[in-house]
């Protein structure tokens, strides 16, 4: 209720009255003061003509309004006026005071009946607020006040209406019951419009308010007269020309609120009855919407709701205002399209604008506009709706989205960059612009250090920056967060006495929050952010901080651990190829000493091969091959001798169970024989072999077993020819003795002695002969030794022959060669010469075996050449006896120089045990090097992972009540940004999931996204999806689009392609379906996104579509994939993009 | 008097979008986004100029676009504002050494963008 000063005096007028009329009745003063024509008068000034000009605005306000109250109130107004004037005019004819009080009190109990029924009607009949009614309702009613008027003047005048007052007796009951009725009607009516008043806070209800309750003071003042013009009579007259006045002062007001509102006396007054019906009233009035009426920018209604939104109390503080100067001047029209004035009337078109309240405060309102008709003329009608929650929420989601931005373009930057470090700068200048920060410090961790550096900051000089540029754990805020790994809230800092926050508090910062950077679960330095604008931070700036600092501390680690990656790969790769070359090189080496020792095995008088164990011979020499053949995978038993088993009598694979040489003897299948030495042999897989060597002595077996047949046949020749020397001797002997004893006789004999002298002569020839066959024999003899002799010479293989003083006898050319010394100078010299120093005693051991008739069987035995050279010889002997057979005359050694054999051997195992060491330290290498990768990509998986969670986060921070408009629109909005999010946040699930960093399987992608978007738009189920993209791959440039494409194009369908009253079953003979593939089309890639709905609007256009999800089909379409679009029409609707494989090399931008 | 025209090469469809919405609704004729250097090199030599060309420095294709702008710096006069995520000095340095009418790292906020190409044109 608004009471100002003047309501206030005007109601103490109802005690003051009652007062007197109490004092009155307790003096009983009875004096009468009645002088002629004075009632008469006053009556006629203030209750005649005032009703009467208050009846005469109610019937021109009727004619507007229409409203049965209005009309009421005049004809109460109308009697009382008529009735009044003609009673106090009815005194002046003689003896007529029972007629004039007759007509005085009749006239106020209808009045009072008028004025209840009015009020009543006000409050309780609903009356269409449209247009006026005739003047015919006008004409009935006041006709019909004027004429009971006038008959109960008559009547009374002619004494047929039951007397009011009898001279000398006074009032009557009957007017007694007239009255209090009055009272009664007059009163009840006075409460009534005040609680219309207090309604409707229009004070021209307040004053006719008060005018009713002075007349139903008036009517018992009159009560209590007994005399015509006595002090009650005075009181009740004086308190209805008050009464009077105070309606004349309602009428005066709404007068004077039209003028101010530039609107007639009747319109003003149409307006509070017009609208008085009591339905629309309340339902208006309470509308939470602001609602007002004007005209011409001139208010001519408000509802309650639109007075507190103009910032008014009243509507007559509003209504002095125009439309203009209470809107923001920044929405009128001034080239802008929000509100228009046309020919002075301000009419809005349903957009937003500022309403500027008359208490200065701006609120955001969105305002409809309709034309009506009001009072009977043409006026706006405007519902104006507070959007300020709205906006604030707005506003809140907006800078949720913003703070998303700065997080997720954070992420980006962070892990975009290939020095992070330097990005913390402008990462952290931009988050602290967002949080109104006015300074940042982001300090690093020194390695093995129990300090700090700072790294970036923000807010203070540099040379404070570079006082504070080394900072020791413990020390500050910072250095207590670096030191324990916790974070650290410091809030109303300059009132805080805590010794940590003096550097802060000597920057005047009141508010600062200090976190961690911890990766791993270690703490590699601190960022912290400090604000002098409020004495603490928000929960949700804590957190927008905190999310900031685990993105920095995971950049910054990703950073470390990316340079050292890289460090140990370069070094690695630096070891790779430096045992790389080692290793080509030793492998060239290798590869040239095994060709040289292959070229030796190929050009050896001997054969060389390899045997496995299970009878096959990965190696052969030339020699091998020349004589035997080549094996072609077989087993040597089979292609040497056709056997189906190995042979019998081979010793080769004694080897394989003693694990040591073996020398043996074989004859061939070329019936050769061979001197077979077997050993045993790792090949370089490990695998055990047998290598085995064959030297043809097939020729020197026969050389042995000639020169063992000559010998004998020499030794037998010999022993004949000794014998027959023997034998001859003797004979001779004999014929010696005979002759002396024929000499003695022919001594005595002379010509026995001729003849015996013939004799003897004979005897000499028999024995000259004999002696030439012993020269032949001899020469024989001699032949044979030469031939040995050659044979030892020239032999192949080093032959020395020793005597039992081992003085050297024979030496052949082969053993020349092999020492380099001619024989001539080793002949007649001890065999020690041949030794080298080192190993004489022990060579001199083995041959001094030889004295007592061992044989020397495959001995190694070093010689010592010329050159000073160390050859290795496998020596085999034989010892030679003299004819007794004991007594030993010589010992031949044939010798095998496996000298560069041995060199051979020696160096294969050293490059082999080089090249398993090469490959030792490449395997380790390559362990390394595949760690490393591993750890790479789990740094690339968790980077994935937590760029999906924090679009999850955007996705949940849309769901949380008061982050959208809880409408239909702001729900929608919403969905799409939800689903927009979960379709980018799927792409790094998949990634992750799939183990692929570079290429989205995009059946394993598409499937749960359209599974997430089915969910949200048919949770029921109603609609079927088949997606169909196994085995197509697509780099993460145009997956994410496509992901984008397919997301806004099934939104449509799932929104728009099956309304209710589309039957699916019926139509297309099949279930509501949404259907996406991508496959490949020849060298182009083919998306389909199909759904068999109602189909698309005529004249459909994807390149003209106006809404945000369709421009951005297009758009990405066109610009990221270059794609070509075809929009299929016939059942349902069929988006088909075709676009190129090729894919495109992008960085990060 | 005619709107500016402005060319946006870009590779990132969605922040194409975004960049083309801006400046659209700042009054300025946006030309049809291309997301590769030799696009924008073959509509240079195949259309008419545009007053200001924003670029971002990695793009599809071979060319990036400080290559692009060394490129269209040759042949045009027209100015070219650099559009990045990049901020280190290695990149900076090599863009600087095109003379770009302005760089501008993103994420872009509107009114820096507005100010960058109001400044350039007014250049």
């Amino acid at each position: 209720m608004n009471i100002d000063r003047r309501k206030l005096l005007s109601l103490h007028s109802i005690p003051v009255f009652v007062l007197i009329i109490v004092i009155l009745a307790i003096l009983n003063i009875r004096t009468v003061f009645e002088p002629p024509y004075l009632v008469e008068a006053l009556n006629t000034l203030f209750v005649g003509i005032i009703p009467l000009y208050i009846a005469y605005v109610a019937a021109r306000t009727f004619k507007i309004s229409g409203s049965m109250s209005i009309l009421l109130m005049g004809s109460g107004m109308l009697v009382i006026g008529l009735g009044l004037t003609a009673s106090g005019w009815i005194l002046v004819v003689p003896g007529a005071q029972n007629a004039s009080v007759t007509l005085a009190n009749s006239c106020y109990l209808v009045g009072s009946i008028f004025a209840f029924s009015a009020a009543l009607l006000y409050l309780s009949w609903p009356v269409s607020s449209k247009g006026g009614r005739t003047i015919t309702s006008v004409v009935t009613i006041y006709g019909g006040v004027i004429a009971f008027t006038l008959l109960i003047m008559l009547t009374a005048l002619l004494g047929i209406t039951p007397p009011f007052f009898i001279r000398g007796v006074g009032p009557t009951l009957l007017r007694a019951v007239v009255l209090a009725g009055a009272f009664g009607f007059f009163s009840a009516a006075s409460i009534l419009f005040l609680y219309i008043w207090i309604r409707r806070q229009e004070d021209f209800f307040f004053w006719y308010s008060i005018s009713v309750a002075l007349f139903a003071i008036c009517i018992g003042s009159i009560t209590l007269a007994a005399a015509v013009g006595d002090v009650f009579s005075w009181t009740g007259r004086i308190a209805q020309y008050t009464a009077a006045c105070f309606a004349l002062a309602a009428i005066v007001t709404a007068r004077h609120n039209a003028i101010k509102k530039g609107i007639s006396l009747q319109d003003e007054l149409a307006r509070f009855f017009s609208v008085s019906d009591e339905g629309y009233k309340i339902l208006v009035e309470n509308a939470p919407d602001g609602i007002i009426v004007y005209r011409d920018n001139r208010f001519l209604y408000a509802n309650n709701t639109a007075l507190r939104l103009f910032g008014a109390e009243t509507f007559d503080q509003l209504s002095i205002h125009t439309i203009p100067d209470l809107i923001s001047s920044d929405d009128l029209n001034e080239g802008g399209s929000r509100i228009h004035q046309n020919r002075d009337e301000v009419v809005f078109h349903g957009q937003e604008t500022r309403l500027i309240g008359l208490d200065g405060k701006e609120t955001n309102v969105a305002v409809r506009t309709a034309p009506i008709e009001y009072a009977g003329r043409p006026a706006v009608i405007a519902i104006i709706r507070d959007i300020t929650e709205r906006k604030k929420a707005e506003l809140a989601l907006q800078k949720g989205v913003q703070k998303l931005d700065i997080l997720a373009e954070t992420a980006r930057l962070l892990l975009a960059s290939e020095t992070p470090e330097h990005i913390v700068q402008n990462v952290c200048e931009r988050v602290m612009r967002y949080l109104d920060c006015q300074i940042f410090f982001n300090y690093l961790i020194e390695d093995d250090k129990n300090r700090m550096r700072l790294n970036a900051w923000a807010g203070i000089s540099e040379e404070k920056a570079h006082e504070i540029e080394m900072l020791d754990f413990g020390v500050a805020v910072c250095g207590c967060v670096g030191r324990d790994g916790e974070r650290i809230i410091a809030e109303d800092i300059q009132h805080t006495p805590d010794k940590r926050t003096d550097l802060v508090r000597s920057l005047d910062i009141s508010a600062y929050v200090c976190h961690p950077l911890i990766y791993q679960g270690k703490t590699i330095g601190t960022l912290s952010f400090g604000t002098c604008s409020r004495p603490r931070f928000t929960e949700e700036e804590t957190e927008l901080i905190r999310a900031v600092t685990d993105l920095v501390a995971t950049a910054v680690a990703r950073k470390k651990s990316e340079d050292a990656v890289r460090k140990t790969r370069d070094e690695l790769d630096d070891r790779v190829q430096e045992r790389t070359a080692k290793l080509n090189t030793a492998v060239k080496a290798l590869s040239s000493e095994r060709k040289r020792l292959y070229d030796v095995l190929e050009t050896l008088p001997v054969y060389v091969c390899l045997l496995t164990p299970d009878y096959h011979m990965p190696f052969a020499n030339r020699f091998f091959r020349e004589r035997f053949g080549e094996s072609h995978g077989r087993c040597c038993y089979d292609f040497l001798f056709g056997r189906t088993d190995p042979c019998e009598i081979c010793d080769t694979y004694t080897v394989l169970k003693t694990r040591a040489p073996h020398h043996w003897e074989w004859t061939g299948p070329d019936k050769r024989n061979y001197d077979i030495y077997d050993f045993p042999f790792i090949d370089t897989d490990g695998s055990f072999l047998i290598m085995e060597m064959g030297i043809d002595v097939t020729e020197r077996r026969k050389a042995e077993a000639e020169l063992e047949k000559h010998r004998n046949h020499l030794e037998d020749l010999i022993s004949q020819r000794t014998v027959e020397l023997e034998s001859a001797n003797t004979q001779l002997r004999e014929e010696i003795s005979k002759y002396n004893q024929a000499k003695e006789e022919l001594l005595v004999k002379n010509e026995d002695l001729n003849a015996a002298y013939e004799k003897i002569t004979a005897s000499q020839e028999e024995l000259q002969q004999i002696n030439d066959e012993l020269i032949k024999s001899e020469e024989e003899l001699r032949n044979t030794s030469q031939y040995l002799e050659n044979l030892i010479n020239y032999a192949n293989a080093p032959i020395v022959v020793w005597d039992p003083n081992f003085v050297i006898t024979r030496f052949n050319r082969a053993f020349e060669e092999l020492t380099g010394r001619t024989a001539r100078e080793i002949i007649g010299q001890r065999l020690e010469v041949l030794f080298p120093q080192r190993y004489l005693d022990a060579s001199m051991e083995i041959i001094r075996k030889t004295m007592h008739g061992e044989r020397l069987k495959i001995v190694e035995i070093p010689i010592l050449n010329r050159k000073g050279e160390i050859r290795i010889v496998l020596w085999n002997s034989a010892t030679l006896f003299e004819s007794d057979g004991k007594t030993i005359q010589s010992t031949i050694a044939q010798g095998n120089d496996i000298t560069e054999r041995k060199l051979a051997e020696a160096e294969l195992a050293k490059r082999n045990e080089e090249l398993n060491s090469a490959i030792d330290e490449l395997t380790r290498r390559g362990d390394e090097l595949a760690e490393a990768l591993k750890e790479r990509e789990i740094l690339l998986s968790e980077i994935h992972h937590r760029v999906k969670n924090n679009l999850t986060a955007f996705i949940s921070l849309l769901s949380l009540k008061g982050s959208y408009d809880e409408t239909p629109a702001g729900n929608a909005l919403k969905k799409d940004l939800q689903n927009r999010a979960r379709s980018m946040a799927l792409i790094h699930e998949t990634l992750y999931r799939t183990g692929k960093y570079s290429q989205v399987d995009m059946g394993e992608y598409l499937s749960p996204l359209i599974h997430q978007i089915a969910l949200s738009y048919d949770p029921s189920s109603m609609i079927r999806t088949e997606v169909k993209a196994d085995g197509a791959t697509l780099d993460l440039n145009r997956a994410t689009p496509c992901g984008l494409i397919v997301t806004e194009i099934i939104t449509n369908s799932f929104k728009y392609a099956f309304p209710e009253s589309f039957n699916c079953m019926k139509m297309r003979s099949e279930p509501c379906t949404i259907r996406v593939s991508l496959k490949r089309d020849g060298e182009d890639y083919c998306l389909s996104v199909s759904d068999n709905g109602i189909g698309l609007p005529p004249g459909f256009d994807i390149r003209t579509a106006q809404s945000l999800g369709l421009r951005l089909v297009y758009f990405l379409a066109r610009h990221q994939l270059k794609a070509r679009i075809e929009v299929r029409t016939g059942v349902g609707t069929e988006i088909i993009f075709r676009f190129s494989d090729t894919h495109s090399i992008k960085g990060i931008s | 008097m005619t709107a500016k025209s402005i060319l946006i090469v870009e590779d990132e469809g969605l922040i194409a979008l975004h960049l083309m919405e801006i400046l659209t609704n700042a009054g300025y004729r946006v030309l049809e986004p291309l997301a590769s250097g030799e696009e924008a090199l073959r509509h240079l030599e195949e259309r008419t100029q545009p007053d200001l060309i924003l670029m971002d420095i990695t793009l599809d294709g071979s060319l990036d676009g400080i290559e692009t702008a060394r490129q269209i710096r040759k042949r045009y006069a027209t100015p070219v504002i650099f559009l990045t995520a990049h901020s280190n000095s290695l990149i900076t340095a090599r863009a600087k050494e095109v003379s770009p009418c302005g760089y501008i790292i993103k994420p872009v906020l509107e009114k820096d963008l507005l100010e960058h190409v109001e400044r350039a044109l007014h250049v």
